[in-house]
């Protein structure tokens, strides 16, 4: 990594720079400078109200006693914590699965479109894989429910027969509306995101980095693997942890897909084991009234915590090697 | 990388490497395909998915090991880094074409003038 640290020489052209900050430019800089400021702000008054409105409203669930959250008819579990720790289990398992899936398939792509795809065609390229980017999510529900469980069906069949001593893969019954199908679907969903984002890093690669690899004799991949794989490392980090903050939050395609159940449970091809926050307060909160609804606002509290945490951490991550990294 | 290699047609010493000829991989793709078709073929009815999964596994194993044996263990590895990453490529096309295939024909059964001009409210399935 010490080759990528800026040198001494690029410190000091840095502070030769004039000084941008001091300079207002005039009536017109000021009025922009409080717009951005404005800007700013607006987001985290935004934040601030989202939590301040969920702590308000799932307030009635924290406080209540177990005996009064199981009068709600679809409570199980003998607390809130209870209550939502099988669905937090769901909502994460099929979010890491998911991100199993994608980052590795995502490298990939970014390095055939950066690295292995003809010149003329890469950007042609690059544009049919953030075409999946825009196809709304109840369409993935459609697909993933009409297309890709009956694909993955034999698939699945012959993992349960084969790899059945395996716990993870024990147990399939047809049809196919597991975890695992939802954590594929999920994957296809935020491919293009981290294929995005790691596609421009591996673009920023130095080209004498490239080039001096070659020429001491590397072949292509190892090219690739020395130079541009080190530089492009806290970028394809970032872009995952931005996938699985898309992968947490996704409702729609998890609630056509996934065979709902609430129990901490590895079976992955096993229906009715797993759901997610989010797919199990878009089912459950048309019919819910007074406590019900604070105690799906609560699950969702707990959703709003985690995303959180994980966008925070892809931040923390990219602002420490923010000079390398194309994602900010 | 310093082994010196001696060249069968002039009889003299020279630098380069053993290299397969350019066509090679299309060469194994097409063998890769009809040894697919073939196998798949004897052992059942062969289906698309089928025939182009094992052709894909033919490709790579057969390439990599050819390269291996003529080019060298780098070569070999740099043929089948490009494979999968070609390959991921591919694998990404498949959910994007099966996903416009599946919304277009099924979508075209029922998309008319009709569908679009008749209120919905009130309709359940049938």
């Amino acid at each position: 990594m010490a080759v990528l640290s800026p040198t001494r020489a690029d410190k000091q052209l840095n502070e030769r720079e004039p000084d941008v900050k001091r300079n207002k430019g005039g009536i017109a800089g000021r009025i922009f400078q409080y717009l951005s400021v404005g800007a700013g702000l607006t987001i985290l008054l935004t934040l601030a109200a989202v939590a301040v409105f969920l702590v308000v409203r799932a307030w009635p669930a924290l406080t209540a006693s177990p005996e009064e959250l199981q009068e709600i008819s679809w409570f199980s579990g003998s607390s809130l914590l209870g209550y939502v720790g099988p669905l937090i289990f769901g909502t994460l398992l099929a979010s890491i699965l998911a991100l199993l899936i994608a980052v590795p398939l995502s490298m990939g792509i970014a390095l055939f479109i950066s690295h292995y795809a003809p010149r003329s065609l890469a950007q042609a390229l690059g544009y049919v894989i953030d075409l999946l980017a825009a196809i709304p999510s109840v369409v993935y529900g459609l697909w993933g429910a009409l297309w890709l469980a009956p694909t993955l069906d034999p698939i699945f069949q012959w993992m349960t027969d084969f790899l059945g001593f395996i716990p993870l893969f024990a147990g399939y019954q047809p049809p196919a509306k597991n975890v695992l199908t939802a954590s594929v679907v999920l994957a296809v969903m935020i491919l293009p995101i981290i294929t995005a984002v790691a596609r421009e890093v591996f673009l920023q690669t130095p080209r004498l980095h490239e080039e001096a690899a070659l020429a001491l004799g590397a072949t292509r991949w190892e090219m690739v693997r020395t130079a541009v794989i080190p530089f492009g490392r806290s970028g394809v980090i970032s872009a995952s942890m931005l996938g699985l903050g898309r992968a947490l939050g996704e409702t729609m395609a998890v609630l056509m897909i996934l065979s709902p159940g609430a129990l901490y449970s590895f079976f992955l091809l096993k229906p009715g084991q797993h759901q997610t926050i989010a797919a199990n307060i878009a089912s459950k909160f048309p019919e819910a009234s007074g406590l019900s609804v604070s105690a799906l606002i609560a699950t969702g509290l707990a959703l709003f915590v985690i995303t959180l945490a994980v966008n925070m951490f892809a931040r923390w991550i990219i602002s420490r090697r923010s000079e390398f990294s194309g994602a900010n | 990388m310093t082994t010196t290699t001696v060249d069968p047609a002039t009889g003299t010493q020279t630098l380069a490497r053993r290299k397969l000829a350019s066509w090679a991989p299309w060469a194994f793709a097409a063998g890769a395909l009809v040894l697919a078709f073939l196998l798949v073929l004897v052992l059942g009815t062969p289906t698309f998915a089928s025939v182009g999964a094992l052709a894909i596994v033919l490709y790579a194993v057969g390439l990599t090991l050819t390269s291996r044996i003529v080019e060298g263990e780098r070569q070999a590895t740099d043929r089948l880094a490009t494979t999968l990453i070609t390959l991921a490529f591919g694998v990404a096309l498949i959910p994007l074409v099966s996903l416009l295939w599946t919304v277009v024909v099924e979508g075209s059964k029922r998309f008319s003038p009709t569908f679009l001009n008749t209120n919905m409210v009130g309709s359940s399935g049938t």
